[in-house]
């Protein structure tokens, strides 16, 4: 009788269990106020001089890689990013110590080369 | 009295509402009174108007000048309503703006976003200097407000190719916002051109001393003044502007001088711009090899240049015995430029004033060898008096020097002469004809894709190239150093190549060479260059960046890569 209450106490132990569920969220990307981006695509520096590096948002159509170029004044390229990237707001940085002193322009561009947006920043002295 | 009363209305309608939708008007004058004479000083200012209750926080425009017409002095912030605003002050010599006339030049809203989507753009002009200016403040940029007064020295124009002074400046785009409500204000130019009008010619009082050169970079430059007849007076020194021109007063008519012109950096300490680097790259380490296929029983060069220049500059090592740089070149001098790529020579003291470790390689490293003269004598065989005499007089007040750098044999930094000079004395110029090329001056233009990327916690730097018949390559990055550390170069070149990577610090050259010319760089990936993080990145953005990234082909002629 002893063992037939512990193995009915056992089976309604079992019985009581639920199955865990374990939902994996995507990671939601906290975007600050400063790099909020209102259209569906594009690309937003945090502030406009710089002196070390700057955060960046790049707001992207889908998931897949990009393009983050950096531009001299005559366009010519000084510095490329190959990015893979989510789709919506990415917060990156764009860092500057490798340049030179000097004003540039940061493009995000799709791998066919489409433009997706484009800013200037000023390097502090 | 209404026809007045009409026209008063219409203007106060039109300053009130503007134009198009416009915010705001960006202005630049001069406040100096005309009329002008060459050598005056004169200052412009620039200042916002505002037509439509602007607010902006965020100014920034670029505009440029004319920098045969104008010198550059100096120039200074004003802002007395924002002194606790963020400014900044960029400057480029030698290009000018290509405006998109779609919506009129005036419209340097349109300007800008035109620019940015590549329509507007800049090209290489030598005649005008660019200047982006950036104000940004926590609290609205008030207009009428001087934000900046830029002074300039009038120059003459005589010889210049521009028959008045109508465009001397020029605004060529304005992005003002409001940075808080993120809203972007359209900007019309107040005036576009700064016109100086009349201006009285130039006297002895303003000769004008100018160079040639390929360099941008020319406002770097300086020039030394010594007197040569009567009593000589102490040397009259300064830089040229940026459009390699000086205007120097107080010389005396009909008296002897000697000009002579220096690259820029200081030899007491050692210190040059990063560009001179550029200098001496690959093309020119090719160009000597090649000239050295073909030796006398001397060992020394029997190959062809196409400027007797060439030669003088290929000759890098000091001849201990004849103690003087002719233009002997030998195996010796191609194996120093090679070891000159490869980061083997030794470093020069510049304080010891000797010629021990010098070699005469224009860079960082061995500083400025400056080949200077006037252009008449620039590059002649045989010079037989002062190459850089002037007699200055009230009919003669323009003097045109050239200028060049040892070790630059392809000429990239140095000015190409009018003939080949070989066989030519100063006093007998124009009697020899440039040979048939050895090699194209002219490069030709590829494409390249360089980028980086983090991949499994290393940033890959990848060099990919589908340019056949490549002899050499080379490309000189730049790193950040606190946050990566160089790790290696994987070469995929071929197997005959000879490999060089060059680590300096934050900088890193590397490329590919076959002394014979007798292969080529492989296609495909041939160069991978590894960093290691020093901290947590997410992406890679600006770590690397790309200076010298050229080419040259088997014929000698130069490549310069076009990255995508």
């Amino acid at each position: 009788m002893k063992k037939v209450i512990i193995g009915l106490m056992f089976l309604g132990m079992l019985v009581g269990c639920t199955q865990d569920e374990y939902i994996i969220y995507e990671p939601v990307t906290i975007v600050p106020e400063s790099l909020e981006i209102v259209e569906p695509v594009g690309l937003k520096l945090e502030n406009t001089f710089v002196s070390d590096k700057v955060s960046v948002n790049v707001k992207l159509p889908s998931d897949g890689t990009y393009r983050l170029k950096i531009k001299d004044i005559i366009g010519n390229l000084v510095s490329q990013e190959k990015l893979s990237a989510k789709e919506g707001d990415n917060i990156l940085s764009i860092y500057t110590t490798s340049l030179e002193k000097s004003s540039y322009t940061v493009e995000l561009q799709t791998e066919d080369g489409d433009l997706l947006g484009s800013s200037v920043f000023v390097m502090l002295n | 009295m209404k026809n007045l009363l009409t026209m008063l209305l219409i203007m106060v309608t039109a300053i009130s509402f503007g134009q198009n939708g416009e915010d705001l008007k960006l202005d630049h004058s001069v406040t100096t009174s005309a009329p002008y004479s060459v050598g005056d000083i004169i200052t412009i200012k620039f200042n916002t108007l505002d037509v439509n209750s602007s607010v902006p926080t965020l100014i920034q425009f670029d505009y440029q000048y004319n920098n045969k017409l104008l010198e550059k002095i100096d120039h200074t912030f004003k802002l007395d309503n924002n002194s606790s605003a963020m400014t900044s002050l960029n400057h480029w010599d030698g290009y000018t703006f290509n405006g998109d006339a779609a919506s009129g030049i005036s419209d340097l809203t349109y300007q800008y976003d035109s620019w940015n989507a590549g329509g507007a753009n800049y090209s290489a002009n030598a005649d005008w200097s660019v200047e982006r200016i950036t104000v940004q403040d926590g609290i609205s940029i008030g207009h009428a407000q001087t934000i900046l007064e830029v002074r300039f020295r009038v120059k003459d124009k005589i010889n210049t190719g521009y028959d008045d002074y109508s465009q001397s400046t020029s605004l060529n785009w304005a992005n003002i916002k409001d940075n808080s409500t993120d809203t972007t204000y359209s900007v019309w130019a107040m005036t576009k051109n700064v016109d100086l009008g009349d201006v009285g010619g130039g006297t002895l009082n303003a000769v004008t001393i100018k160079f040639l050169s390929p360099v941008t970079n020319k406002s770097e430059y300086a020039y030394y003044i010594n007197q040569i007849s009567g009593n000589g007076s102490a040397t009259i020194t300064g830089n040229f502007d940026a459009a390699g021109e000086a205007i120097i007063s107080g010389l005396i008519d009909g008296t002897q001088y000697s000009v002579f012109v220096q690259g820029p950096g200081d030899y007491q300490t050692g210190t040059f711009p990063a560009w001179m680097d550029d200098i001496v790259t690959i093309s020119d380490v090719y160009l000597v090899f090649n000239y050295m296929s073909s030796t006398d029983i001397d060992g020394n060069g029997t190959g062809t240049f196409d400027y007797w220049l060439q030669q003088m500059f290929a000759n890098v090592k000091w001849d201990q015995n004849s103690e003087v740089w002719d233009a002997t070149v030998n195996d010796e001098d191609s194996y120093i430029f090679l070891s000159y790529l490869a980061g083997t020579l030794p470093d020069y003291d510049f304080t010891s004033n000797t010629q021990e470790n010098f070699y005469a390689i224009s860079s960082t490293k061995y500083g400025g060898m400056n080949y200077s003269m006037l252009s008449s004598k620039y590059g002649k065989e045989t010079i037989s008096s002062d190459p850089g005499a002037i007699v200055p007089s009230p009919s003669e007040t323009v003097f045109t020097f050239a200028h060049g750098f040892g070790g630059d044999v392809d000429l990239s930094h140095s000015y190409t002469p009018a003939t080949s000079g070989f066989g030519e004395s100063a006093k007998n110029s124009n009697n020899s004809k440039v040979k048939n090329t050895s090699f194209q001056k002219v490069p030709e233009t590829s494409n390249l894709d360089i980028s980086t990327q983090l991949i499994d916690g290393k940033v890959i730097m990848e060099i990919n190239t589908t340019k056949t018949g490549l002899a050499g390559a080379q490309f000189n990055l730049t790193y950040d150093s606190n946050i990566l550390e160089f790790s290696e170069v994987i070469f995929d070149t071929g197997n005959e190549m000879t490999n060089f990577a060059n680590h300096n610090g934050s900088k890193l050259f590397i490329g590919s060479l076959d002394l014979n010319g007798e292969t080529t760089v492989k296609i495909g990936t041939p160069y991978k260059v590894i960093f290691t993080p020093k901290q947590s990145i997410t992406n890679t953005a600006g770590l690397v960046s790309f200076g010298v990234k050229e080419g040259v082909k088997t014929d000698g002629t130069k490549v310069k890569f076009n990255i995508q």
